[in-house]
């Protein structure tokens, strides 16, 4: 039976709905099964990728601090003993947070002009999986 | 199975990644079912489907929220269509349910039909007793159902749950098409929206061309969701409708048929996947299909020589008992 690789994407905040939207059918168009965690706490996102074994989580951040979000997120995973699901963080990433995110293990930083494509790659590098279609 | 026992002991991570090896149909799944069996037989499954938009994500939460108060533990399957297109799919089921995200009483689960046109993923029975062997007490599984094809739910479920809403389209359409016979309850969701009373006596009046059952007559319940109201009394005609399948014994023998089909489907997927094998590596089958190709023989002669030669049966079966 086919694999799909299962994304779990949550967010801190409801604004710029549109760039979620557009990432979401992006992802299922390529052949990824995405859970949707809404507006998750950091504690939240955890039990959701627990629950459904995801392959990678993805968080976007739009007007929390990566710098404070982030480091919890990896608290809570390393709690919960599931700090070998990758992450990925995507939204409004300050410069200046950004490589203080990567150096947690942030697998990938994604701004609203990364292209479609070379997100899918980075997915598609993460797993492994050639199932990734893409475009 | 190491895996299996520390589901058994209660941990939820191996318990969610049996499922994840029961959905790709992995080669240990009959020895995680088997492993499991002794230790189901006490959750009782509630089937919650009707077309979309109806609110049942969010009467999903709002009763696991009931069962959470009277101290039931919950497991839920969320299910939604995989696009025929890309194989992919959009799970946003439990986004609905966010008040129960750090309960650890309530396991939530969403699952893509991966290419089942009967409203359920084929894996979705057995994760329902992966859920049962984890102690879940109440197992809620939510899917959309419009009609003839996507009736699966009726042999998973205990009490199958129809939920329908004012302006959710053609209310007898919908019920014509397959709906009505597989209810249990019917619900009427969204019951503050203008046309709520029309849907409720359309259905009523349906129910009357129904052949009717001694044992139950299919409650009608006007319920909005999204404010809590007329949940409790949902729950409470689900409870009724349990009670009576116990007493009746139909609950003790649903599961008992529900035992030989799983027997069944056991062997008949076995003999399949062997089957396949064999097509692709059996010397016999090899050169016969390369008959058909060139015309020499129409494939339901081949099949009927093959099928009567006993010495070629007998040395599949000495291959599949390997």
């Amino acid at each position: 039976m086919k694999q799909s690789i299962k994304f779990l994407l949550s967010r801190d905040d409801m604004t710029h709905q549109r760039g979620y939207w557009v990432i979401t059918n992006a992802l299922r168009d390529a052949g990824i099964e995405v859970v949707l965690g809404g507006i998750q706490t950091p504690s939240a996102i955890v039990e959701t990728a627990i629950q459904e074994d995801v392959d990678i989580i993805g968080y976007r951040i739009m007007q929390g601090s990566p710098k404070v979000l982030v480091p919890l997120l990896f608290e809570k995973m390393k709690a919960r003993r599931i700090e070998d699901i990758p992450v990925m963080v995507g939204g409004i990433i300050p410069t200046k947070d950004e490589e203080l995110i990567r150096e947690l293990g942030v697998k990938e930083v994604i701004h609203p002009y990364t292209p479609l494509d070379q997100i899918l790659e980075t997915i598609n590098k993460i797993c492994g999986v050639p199932s990734v279609k893409v475009e | 199975m190491e895996l299996v026992e520390k589901m058994l002991k209660g941990d939820d991570r191996s318990l969610s990644r049996l499922i994840t090896l029961v959905e790709n149909d992995a080669p240990e799944v009959p020895e995680i079912m088997s492993r499991i069996y002794s230790q189901i037989g006490n959750s009782y499954c509630i089937g919650i489907t009707g077309p979309p938009g109806g609110g049942k994500s969010t009467l999903v939460d709002k009763l696991t929220a009931v069962a959470r108060e009277k101290d039931l533990t919950v497991g839920v399957i969320a299910v939604d269509p995989t696009s025929p297109f890309s194989g992919g799919a959009v799970l946003g089921d439990r986004i609905r349910m966010q008040q129960h995200s750090l309960d650890r009483g309530v396991f939530i689960r969403s699952m893509a039909t991966r290419g089942s046109l009967g409203g359920l993923p084929v894996a979705a029975k057995r994760v329902a007793k992966l859920l049962e062997a984890f102690g879940k007490d109440i197992i809620l599984i939510e899917t959309v159902g419009v009609g003839q094809t996507e009736l699966d739910i009726i042999e998973t479920a205990d009490t199958v749950t129809v939920v329908l809403y004012p302006g959710g389209g053609d209310t007898i359409q919908t019920l014509k098409a397959g709906l009505m016979e597989i209810a249990d309850i019917f619900v009427v969701n969204k019951s503050d929206r203008e046309g709520a009373d029309q849907v409720a006596g359309e259905i009523e009046s349906m129910l009357e061309l129904r052949p009717k059952d001694g044992n139950w007559t299919p409650p009608v319940i006007s319920t909005q969701a999204d404010k809590n109201v007329m949940i409790k009394e949902l729950f409470e005609d689900i409870e009724r409708h349990r009670r009576m399948l116990e007493d009746t014994g139909q609950l003790s023998l649903k599961r008992k048929d529900q035992l030989e089909k799983e027997f069944a489907m056991a062997i008949e997927q076995s003999v399949k996947e062997q089957i396949e094998h064999l097509m692709e590596n059996n010397k016999h089958l090899l050169a016969t299909m390369e008959r058909i190709r060139q015309g020499d023989i129409d494939p339901y002669s081949a099949a009927k020589d093959i099928l009567g030669n006993k010495k070629i049966l007998k040395d599949w079966l000495l291959e599949m008992g390997k």
